[in-house]
């Protein structure tokens, strides 16, 4: 048996081992994977404050390191004293679009689509995805019993802020078309200013999408 | 309904106990059979033996975490089928394999002989010296059989680092493997 074939052999059977690893280990990593939240170093904001003071005390001879660094907000603390409701600290708990968005290209219950073959006036509501490094778009038409008055009612429900954080990582872009040309995503605020016009336009993450938005979609993927 | 309240259907030989099985796991259990034998027909075939194993192992067997113990039985009926009608056509587990082939030691003489079990324990100690990202994507490629493109959705990076951290992890498994003096 040549080095080669003995070498194929060995990776079978290491493969064969990896089937044996701790249920644990293969239960973490079941579901989607939600990157943890980086959280900033409260050095970097007083090492700044400080070169801030010096800058202010240079120019104002007042020390305003002590006014900047007093005001300047401690970013975990923010984040902990905040509201449950309105900033998502836990991206698993808070953002089932993408699972559910996901798991309808998994299924192939979305359809695969380029850019140049979507029709942002063929009169049908349809929710559009990309995912962040890949050039595949992903469509799912909304069924004729769900009228836009249901869409739009769900997406305006939206009201928890998504952090910054989370949002970088987020993974993937997603807009709603209603085939007159409107086009919003569910990760902005209901505005009249988030409202594009037959393109899928750039945007940061404002929102995590509302559950019930969230539900809707995944009604429409298993009808 | 809950991984327990799925047991308990087995230990009480109710009829119920497939179909909620087959409701909660009988996606992620066909997708990683796919991958693997690469025939829808092949998969559906593995999917009841898999049922079928996991009734005549449940009682007795009283799994924690089900999903994780049905993933094992379905990746080695899998893998057995796969072997049985294997064809020259480059696919299915032959992928997988290939790449780990990069984790086996480039020595001149290479020892067919090896402890199972400490290869096992190995592997568990090696992955659980990473960190979170990476167990997460080695085990999806390697142990649920997902395409980079799959992995890339499901972590929210680029195809390119996915092969990255594959290629790096790999890279520290073999020599993970020679440091522990494990031969395969």
């Amino acid at each position: 048996m040549s080095n080669e074939e003995k070498k194929i052999n060995a990776a079978q059977r290491l493969f064969d081992a990896i089937g044996e690893i701790d249920d644990s280990i293969v239960k973490e990593a079941e579901n989607v994977y939600y990157r943890p939240k980086r959280s900033l170093p409260n050095i970097r904001f007083t090492r700044l404050a400080a070169t801030a003071a010096v800058v202010l005390a240079l120019c104002t001879g007042i020390i305003g390191g002590f006014i900047i660094g007093g005001n300047r907000p401690d970013i975990k603390e923010d984040m902990s004293n905040s509201s449950d409701g309105d900033i998502a600290t836990d991206l698993a708990k808070n953002n089932l679009l993408k699972d559910v968005l996901f798991n309808a290209v998994e299924n192939h219950a979305a359809e695969v689509i380029s850019l140049d073959a979507i029709d942002f006036f063929d009169g049908e509501i349809s929710i559009i995805w990309k995912y962040e490094g890949q050039s595949e778009y992903y469509r799912l038409e909304f069924n004729q019993n769900t009228k836009d008055s249901v869409i739009k009612n769900k997406l305006s429900a939206s009201t928890k802020q998504i952090d910054e954080q989370t949002a970088d990582s987020l993974g993937l872009s997603v807009w709603i078309s209603y085939g007159d040309g409107e086009v919003v995503s569910p990760y902005l605020k209901s505005s009249n200013g988030n409202v594009g016009y037959a393109e899928l336009f750039d945007y940061s993450p404002e929102v995590v999408p509302n559950d019930d938005f969230a539900e809707l979609v995944k009604s429409v993927i298993s009808n | 309904m809950e991984d327990y309240q799925i047991v308990d259907l087995y230990w009480a030989r109710s009829e119920c106990a497939i179909k909620e099985t087959d409701t909660k796991y009988g996606r992620m259990l066909t997708s990683i059979s796919i991958s693997l034998v690469r025939t829808n027909e092949d998969a559906e075939e593995c999917l009841n033996d898999t049922y079928i194993s996991a009734w005549n192992s449940m009682p007795d067997e009283r799994p924690i975490y089900l999903g994780a113990f049905l993933s094992k039985i379905i990746r080695r009926i899998s893998i057995d089928k796969y072997r049985l009608s294997h064809s020259k056509k480059r696919g299915g587990a032959d992928v997988f394999i290939e790449e780990l082939t990069e984790c086996i030691p480039s020595t001149d003489d290479v020892q067919l002989s090896y402890d199972n079990k400490l290869l096992g324990d190995a592997l568990n100690r090696f992955l659980l010296s990473l960190d979170e990202e990476k167990r997460y994507i080695f085990v999806r490629r390697y142990f649920y059989s997902d395409s980079i493109e799959t992995i890339s959705r499901r972590v929210g990076i680029s195809v390119g680092k996915v092969k990255t951290v594959l290629f790096r992890t790999r890279n520290a498994l073999r020599n993970f493997l020679m440091e522990e003096g494990i031969s395969l």
